[in-house]
């Protein structure tokens, strides 16, 4: 329940004081919110094991987002950011799919 | 060396160990810190689980919320400094054309106070048929407004494109400058005294061109249905519209590409004046001159 409150209050926040992003942030947005949906999709497959961790799942998160827009940046200094970002959004795209199979398999069976 | 020899004891010894990347990809393992944190949380007698009710679950998911929100909203919105530039040019054009609409109304009220002056003077210096013939004149001109019986020609894009008709495939027809110019043709040559198309009065200087997608009369551009108003003898100007040269020209325009018409006779059709009456080039010889030339 916590998390959803949380959630929805992030929501209502985001879209009350909607910051404005500057524009040198913006091509890492939605490297961003790939990034927090893979570790989402993780926690929500640990938790469906029964090993949820806070800390884990925090960590698992900062994480995945700061690296992630951090190969896109290096990429963009590199002048391949499209490539590498390609690449992030495959590889983070890949793990998805396959936790969203495993949550799959705990909640309906097949 | 000692790492590698290290990684080289604890090799796995599975045959197919070389395909372990795509076994990671295809089905990774959930982050493995899981499973090494639940390990330790039941050593030191926890439940395997931290459970939900934690504060920095709550702050990550606020974070999370406001990061997707955010992102949303950023990206789905065009171009904000774009957008921003649009909306800034959008309202200088419309200012503008405030003040351009003010002014001509503006200039329409100062030309008929001058007409006007003028007749009044015209009367008092040198009689009523002084007056007359200044008000003749400015109607000719097109300078002033004028009301009688005539028709109204309104031409209307087709709404389906035509089978066979010329231009692109799929289009529905639109209406030429040439079929404007032949309406208003038509009228002249049937007598009209005075004509105008969606509210412009053509003068002796007025031309119907075709620029880019617009039909331009005046230099200003239309937009359709396209109302061709004539001021003239309501009969003639009927019998041209409908049975004449224009009347079988629009006929053909209905059947051929689907362009429509609609021709209604009025008593009361009024015209207003030109809003372009000047000359830049042209002078008016000087009365002696003139004398002398006669």
């Amino acid at each position: 329940m916590i998390p959803v409150l949380g959630l929805v209050l992030g929501v209502v926040l985001g879209l009350v004081v909607s910051p404005e992003v500057p524009l040198w942030l913006q091509p890492y947005l939605p490297i961003a919110v790939i990034a927090a949906l893979d570790a989402v999709f993780g926690a929500a497959r640990a938790a469906l094991e029964g090993i949820f961790n806070d800390r884990v799942f925090v960590i698992s998160f900062l994480s995945n987002v700061v690296v992630a827009a951090l190969i896109v940046f290096l990429g963009n200094q590199l002048g391949v950011g499209a490539q590498l970002s390609t690449g992030v959004v495959v590889v983070l795209g890949l793990r998805i799919f396959s936790n969203v199979a495993a949550i799959r398999r705990h909640l309906l069976g097949a | 060396m000692r790492f590698l020899r290290l990684g080289q004891a604890r090799r796995d010894p599975d045959p197919a160990a070389s395909m372990a990347l795509l076994g990671e990809v295809l089905d990774p393992p959930i982050g493995p810190g899981y499973h090494s944190a639940a390990q330790a949380r039941v050593e030191a007698g926890l439940p395997a689980s931290s459970g939900y009710r934690t504060w920095l679950l709550f702050a990550t998911a606020v974070v999370l919320g406001m990061l997707v929100t955010v992102a949303a909203v950023t990206l789905r919105a065009p171009d904000p400094v774009a957008a921003e530039t649009r909306q800034q040019l959008i309202s200088r054009i419309e200012a503008a054309q405030d003040v351009g609409d003010a002014t001509s109304t503006r200039i329409e009220e100062l030309r008929g106070q001058i007409q006007q002056i003028e007749q009044d003077r015209a009367r008092a210096e040198q009689g009523p048929a002084a007056g007359r013939a200044i008000a003749s004149a400015a109607m000719q001109a097109g300078a002033s407004a004028v009301t009688g019986p005539g028709v109204v020609v309104v031409l209307e894009d087709a709404t389906e494109a035509g089978e066979g008709a010329p231009g692109l495939d799929g289009t529905p027809e639109r209406v030429n400058a040439r079929d404007v110019q032949l309406v208003v043709n038509g009228l002249w040559s049937a007598g009209a005294e005075a004509v105008s198309v969606n509210g412009h009065r053509l003068t002796s200087t007025s031309a119907i061109r075709f620029a880019g997608e617009a039909i331009i009369v005046d230099f200003r551009s239309l937009a359709p249905p396209y109302e061709v108003r004539a001021i003239g003898d309501p009969d003639r100007l009927a019998a041209e519209t409908s049975s004449g040269v224009t009347g079988a020209y629009l006929g053909e325009l209905r059947s051929q590409l689907g362009i429509t018409s609609r021709v209604d006779v009025r008593e009361d059709v009024t015209i207003s004046a030109a809003e372009r009456l000047t000359t830049r080039y042209g002078h008016v010889l000087d009365d002696t001159t003139e004398e002398d030339r006669r």
